[in-house]
């Protein structure tokens, strides 16, 4: 049997990378004492799939992982022990059987919500910036990684931007559509790198994101 | 409403800037099992200091074990303190936040008693960061009342002068017991509202804890002699002895560890099988500081395995101890752990002896397919074996290699030291025989084989039979280094080496005197952390600190010892009479091994008839007879043994 859950990547462990959230994941199923399915071969590891990987700093209200199960053992016993086992921060917000027949998780996925919290800008210097980058055909950002530095167009996959609020003093938050492509996604931290270029100066590492949803087709 | 003392940083301050830090998780707590208790209602509050990054120090089990300890006494908090890594330094200093605790974010300097583990010489500019990022004054004398108090347990513990300006009071020997009454004494203090220094002579009241500022240091040819001060009606001890735990069996055991949410350096959970190793290796620090050897009962172990795998999740469960092959029911522990598999875990065990029997384990434990086998021979040549009482022929090493291959492994890993005293070229090049020898077996038995010969630089540690030498200078070291390099070359054949200067720097701290206390804080305010990471220290700061401060550094790590010396740890006994250590290091120059006291017969090293213990042996098997062969026994005329029943006092432990 498989099953697939729906949790939160809350606010108090937003800093674990998605390797870290997968192991926090599979201790907690083993606390809990889930029947896990374990792969073959000499080092069995249980089947296990945790989805749409978050980059560290960002919080998911609604994730998903998907695990395979021996036997068909009662999805309510199985969610109970399993909320109790998730460490702090963690939440099981449903957990649903699914059919083998399901679609590759990744195929299905077509964007991620964010919301984005910034601090030290005005209201008007976001919108200025934001309405820079829709309007622009291609807006480039050098992704830097230990062995290479990758050049990615991050404007197609900004779906949309929602209206800035206002949510204090020098502090904006908005919503921002991000589109999944095959797998292929960007951060929204680059994005708002990427306003620099549209005058609003901004540490996207001060940022405070969260994912509020993950959009199906 | 919160107690404003025990406020750090809001963690909606923080979430804003830690996303500019390496590995954020290190300093966001939320373990599961981790203990949070309100810091304002208890008597004592512990602040369990570690002096590296959070994944080493979440995986030191001497922490987890205290951590457990003091938190069921309900009248303590503990907290976790780790060193932040240097980003996190630079931005606690620029946003002008305190060090602060994992669980509550509490300050470090709200804290009653900073407790650090020192485990390494090479942490000690990290705890002078961490007590000034905790804003609590370095030196022990500009600490007042309103201060922590600051204590320091752990190996290094036991020839601490180097960190006697910095550390209130050293905890010595086992911990279990003595950290309880440790705050036993200052929860009757804090009520009592005494003086500091009424704390401190509490503390020095206790066995096994040692008050630097309570002696006097006398430098003069015969050494650096720590005498005690004297005060109207008390005097501290002329000798302060390790506390040492009876029995293991019946002692406190963490069997609800706490999980981090970033794996540390040792993701499994951990089960100490026994403490203590009496194998007699002569560099080797920990076999002459644990003793005696005290094993669990299988019983007890195999209720902690489970435990520990039910409360964590973990899939793997290490029978953790210094030579676990010498478990009295190894074999039996591991069959019937694999056998029954509580929780579908692996078996790991990570210090193995170079033998067929240790081969045989580790394929029973089935890692032959997912990682290699490490072995250490320590020294290539028979005779260097012989000087170091690393009893293991060539024939068993090669045996042992034969067995490996023969169970499937194809990786080998071989640990050597280098510059042992006495080592010629020769005993050098002879590391890279035996290497080549082993390559040949598995050659023969069909593998392709890798030999991975790693080698550090030996350095002498007190209260070792080699505490008496010296280290060789970095610039010979770096010489042997290339000899081996060039003697290893040729396909299936690796070459690790440490860096001979971080070797040195360590042996300057390891048999340093309580001087060096202004170079080490010289060296912490040009900036040097992390000296034992290779990326991150800075020798020519540390030069420089030795020049600004008038410290000969080779006067501590390449001058050879008289045996009449005293040494600045004198005054700290292990148990291991000195006479002992200088006997054994007699026999080293003439390659004479000493057995195992294990094997039934004692060999006189003191512990058991000086602390009146045992070696107790798990299943009811007797341990060595006190009664040692009249030829191995300490000599009694020796000025510097100490017998059961004396009185321990300086003047004779120092042969004054």
């Amino acid at each position: 049997m498989k099953v697939r859950a729906v949790y939160e990547k809350g606010d108090k462990v937003r800093f674990l990378g998605h390797l870290d959230v997968s192991r926090c994941i599979r201790l907690a199923l083993r606390r809990a004492k889930w029947p896990l399915e374990m792969s073959q071969g000499f080092s069995p590891k249980p089947r296990i799939s945790v989805y749409a990987p978050l980059p560290v700093g960002v919080a998911g209200m609604r994730e998903y992982f998907d695990a395979s199960l021996r036997g068909r053992p009662d999805v309510g016993a199985l969610a109970r022990a399993l909320a109790s086992s998730l460490p702090e921060g963690f939440a099981l917000h449903e957990l649903y059987p699914i059919g083998d027949g399901e679609a590759p998780f990744e195929e299905i996925v077509r964007a991620s919500l964010y919301s984005v919290d910034v601090e030290g800008v005005k209201i008007e210097a976001v919108r200025h910036a934001l309405n820079g980058f829709l309007k622009a055909r291609q807006v480039f950002f050098d992704v830097v990684r230990p062995k290479e530095v990758k050049r990615v167009d991050l404007r197609p996959f900004v779906l949309g931007v929602g209206e800035p609020e206002e949510a204090g003093v020098d502090r904006v938050v908005l919503d921002m559509a991000i589109a999944h492509d095959k797998g292929r996604t960007v951060r929204p931290q680059w994005v708002l790198s990427s306003l620099g270029e549209f005058d609003l100066d901004v540490d996207p590492r001060e940022a405070i994101i969260d994912r509020r949803k993950i959009i199906f087709e | 409403m919160q107690d404003v003392r025990f406020v750090g940083p809001s963690w909606d301050d923080l979430k804003r800037q830690l996303g500019k830090v390496e590995k954020p998780a290190r300093y966001i707590g939320g373990e599961v099992g981790a203990v949070r208790k309100d810091l304002a209602s208890v008597d004592v509050t512990f602040a369990l200091a570690f002096p590296d990054v959070y994944e080493v120090g979440v995986s030191h089990l001497g922490s987890l074990i205290l951590y457990s300890v003091l938190n069921s006494l309900d009248f303590v908090a503990c907290e976790r303190v780790y060193m932040p890594w240097t980003d996190m330094e630079e931005l606690l200093r620029d946003k002008g936040w305190p060090l602060f605790s994992i669980e509550s974010r509490a300050p470090l300097g709200s804290f009653d008693i900073i407790g650090f583990s020192l485990q390494y010489e090479l942490t000690y500019t990290n705890i002078l960061a961490m007590l000034d990022l905790g804003g609590i004054p370095l030196r022990s004398e500009d600490r007042g009342d309103g201060h922590p108090l600051v204590i320091a347990g752990g190996p290094c513990a036991m020839a601490p002068e180097p960190l006697a300006d910095f550390v209130d009071a050293f905890a010595l020997g086992d911990g279990e017991e003595l950290a309880v009454d440790i705050v036993r004494v200052y929860r009757e203090w804090k009520k009592e509202r005494g003086s500091r220094v009424e704390l401190l002579k509490r503390l020095a009241g206790l066995d096994g804890v040692y008050v630097p500022s309570l002696y006097d240091v006398v430098y003069d040819e015969a050494g650096a002699r720590a005498v005690p001060r004297d005060f109207e009606g008390f005097r501290p001890p002329h000798v302060v002895r390790r506390r040492v735990l009876r029995s293991l069996d019946d002692a406190p055991y963490p069997d609800k560890p706490f999980i981090p949410l970033i794996p540390p350096i040792h993701d499994r959970g951990m089960v100490e099988i026994f403490r203590g190793c009496t194998q007699g290796c002569r560099f080797c620090q920990a076999g002459m500081l644990y003793r005696p050897v005290r094993e669990r009962e299988p019983e007890t172990v195999d209720r902690l395995v489970r435990d520990i795998l039910k409360h964590s999740g973990y899939d793997e469960v290490s029978l953790v101890s210094l030579s676990s092959a010498d478990y009295g029911f190894i074999k039996e522990t591991v069959s019937r752990l694999l056998r029954e598999n509580p929780c579908g875990a692996r078996v790991s065990l990570p210090s193995l002896r170079v033998d067929s029997f240790s081969v045989g384990l580790a394929e029973m434990l089935g890692s032959s397919a997912t990682s290699g086998l490490t072995l250490a021979p320590e020294a290539g040549s028979q005779r260097m074996r012989d000087a170091i009482n690393k009893r293991v022929t060539e024939e068993e090493v090669l045996e042992a290699a034969a067995s490996a291959f023969s169970a499937g492994y194809s990786h080998i890993k071989l640990y050597f030291m280098i510059g042992l005293p006495g080592e010629t070229d020769e005993d050098v090049l002879d590391i890279a025989r035996l290497a080549s020898r082993i390559r040949e077996i598995g050659r023969k038995k069909g593998k392709r084989p890798t030999v991975v010969v790693s080698v550090s630089g030996f350095v002498p540690k007190p209260h070792t039979p080699f505490q008496w030498e010296p280290a060789v200078i970095p610039d010979e070291l770096r010489r042997r280094q290339r000899l081996l390099r060039s003697a290893l070359r040729g396909p299936g054949l690796e070459f690790r080496y440490h860096d001979a200067g971080l070797s040195a720097l360590e042996a300057v701290f390891a048999r340093g005197d309580r001087r060096l206390g202004a170079a080490l804080e010289a060296a912490f305010r040009k900036g040097c952390r992390f000296d034992a990471w290779p990326d991150k220290v800075r020798l020519e700061a540390w030069s420089e600190a030795f020049r600004e401060t008038g410290i000969d550094p080779a006067f501590y790590a390449h001058r050879e010892r008289a045996r009449e010396e005293v040494f600045p740890w004198d005054h700290l006994s292990s148990g291991v009479r000195k006479a002992f250590l200088w006997k054994e290091r007699e026999k080293s120059r003439e390659t004479l091994t000493t057995w195992d006291c294990r094997e039934g017969r004692c060999t006189g090293c003191g512990i058991c008839a000086d602390f009146n213990v045992s070696v107790r042996l798990a299943g009811g098997r007797r341990g060595p007879s006190l009664e040692a062969p009249p030829e191995e026994r300490a000599p009694e005329t020796d000025a510097q043994t100490i017998e059961a029943g004396d009185e321990i006092s300086h003047e004779k432990w120092s042969g004054r």
